[in-house]
């Protein structure tokens, strides 16, 4: 066993083991501004978990570092018991993500671009697969034989988190996954949020600017305000998200 | 490995593919216009057309590789595919030199599928036939090719304008054919890129030169490797905000 293999056997052993996901005191400067600091949290195993901010919160840099697409300039994270950066492949094969603005070849069709990004993870997945997943999005079967450069801002956000279950991973990784999706989508993305979680126990991070979707499915919720994490707790039955997240916003 | 497999099966739906290997063809139809025309002299001259090929596809192959292949790296990052590539189990590495095997690839297919149709021809029309000549000058205009598709990947690594990479490696390639034009300093001249357009002549002379085959072999493969080395690095550096 070489040393780097040996750190990383070390590290998920003493890892805890329910923790999936975990940043610990993240940093993160871009042309010297500070678009996180200190940010620490943890995501259980089974667990489907809120990251709640206006916009130019950090929320999308949390995600896009978890994903291996960004470095922290402080700090370090945990994925899966991996200590990252960087973020091993190995681990990233427990993790899918979906990017806020998931871009995708418009001279290819729905079905195709989903087939040549599962193919790249060593998945090669069945059309009748495809297409059960497409339904529970409430994703019409024919247009994933449409090209994506004819796609609506709302299929494509639907094509986004479709593909991520390709192969459905142990932790899903949502940034604004209602985005642009009108209110039926917006539910049918719950459900299958939901379901996955209760069925197939996916690990679920979503990030979102609006309280009121992301408490009908979050069971526990930070609140990222100006690249800090303010708040993280459970949520319970009275509590309103949306009013502690105005009292963060006012205490400024 | 699954990166290329994966961009060879992508590439078959982009016109772009077929767009560089239809031109191929079409120089390749072109000197067949030429002997057709002109037959005498292919014969006394003791030409054949797959030679005669090698010339046209070295000077326009540069563009077709670039152009054709697939798209950069800043065309990628530019439409936002390369992050929901990356999101995959794969290392910025891993991705980078499958990209670079397909265009390799895609090099080779220029090269190689009008070149064994002219030795076809070659064969029915002076009994020639496909030789290691033919393959040694198929595989200087293949590295030369790629000297360019290496450039390209080079400054597109550096760039986020998908135009750039390949506008900056093309223009490497004018630079370098006019210093040539204008002349002087041999021992300078070897090293420039254009300076070997016409190497792949080195395999169909009487006695191979096998030393100046090569230093020609080196001095390509050294712009290549070096110019997708430097990139990589370069790749391994960044991030997808």
């Amino acid at each position: 066993m070489d040393g780097r293999k040996g750190r990383r056997f070390l590290v998920k052993k003493f890892m805890k083991s329910d923790v999936l996901l975990a940043l610990k005191d993240v940093g993160k400067k871009v042309k010297g501004k500070a678009i996180l600091e200190g940010v620490s949290l943890e995501v259980r195993e089974g667990e489907i978990f809120g990251l709640l901010g206006g916009n130019g919160a950090g929320k999308s840099t949390v995600m896009r570092l978890l994903l291996g697409l960004i470095a922290p300039s402080t700090g370090y994270f945990y994925v899966g018991g991996y200590r990252c950066p960087p973020l091993p492949p190995r681990a990233k094969t427990m993790i899918g993500g979906c990017l806020d603005n998931t871009s995708f070849y418009g001279n290819l069709t729905g079905i195709e671009n989903i087939t040549f990004f599962a193919s790249l993870s060593s998945y090669y997945p069945e059309v009748a697969e495809i297409e059960f997943f497409a339904s529970l999005l409430d994703f019409e079967p024919s247009l994933l034989y449409k090209k994506v450069g004819s796609y609506s801002q709302g299929e494509k956000k639907k094509l986004s988190l479709l593909h991520s279950l390709f192969p459905l991973p142990r932790i899903l990784v949502w940034d604004e996954p209602w985005v642009g999706l009108d209110p039926r989508g917006v539910k049918k993305v719950q459900e299958l949020i939901v379901n996955l979680n209760t069925e197939q126990g996916v690990t679920f991070l979503l990030s979102s600017p609006l309280a009121l979707e992301l408490e009908k499915v979050a069971q526990r919720v930070a609140i990222l305000h100006q690249g800090k994490i303010k708040w993280n707790d459970y949520l319970t039955p009275g509590l309103s998200l949306g009013e502690i997240y105005w009292e963060i916003i006012e205490e400024k | 490995m699954k990166v290329t497999r994966a961009e060879i099966k992508k590439a078959t739906h982009n016109p772009r593919f077929y767009g560089g290997i239809l031109i191929s063809w079409a120089l390749a139809g072109l000197v067949v216009a030429q002997a057709w025309q002109d037959p005498l002299s292919f014969y006394l001259g003791k030409i054949t057309l797959s030679l005669s090929l090698l010339y046209p596809m070295a000077l326009f192959g540069p563009v077709g590789g670039i152009w054709g292949g697939t798209e950069n790296i800043a065309e990628e990052r530019m439409e936002g595919t390369l992050s929901t590539a990356l999101l995959r189990p794969l290392s910025r590495w891993e991705w980078y030199w499958g990209k670079v095997g397909f265009s390799l690839f895609y090099n080779l297919l220029m090269v190689f599928t009008p070149l064994l149709g002219m030795a076809l021809l070659d064969k029915i029309m002076w009994r020639g036939g496909v030789s290691l000549r033919l393959l040694g000058g198929g595989a200087m205009v293949v590295l030369y090719i790629s000297s360019f598709s290496a450039l390209s990947y080079l400054f597109s690594s550096l760039f986020y304008r998908p135009w750039g990479g390949p506008l900056l490696a093309l223009g490497i390639g004018a630079f370098s054919w006019i210093v040539e034009r204008l002349g002087g300093g041999e021992n300078v001249q070897i090293y420039l890129i254009t300076h070997h357009l016409s190497s792949f002549n080195i395999f169909f002379l009487p006695r191979i030169d096998w030393h100046q085959a090569l230093s020609s072999f080196l001095i390509l493969g050294s712009y290549t490797g070096g110019g997708l080395l430097i990139g990589a690095l370069i790749f391994m550096r960044q991030e997808e905000r």
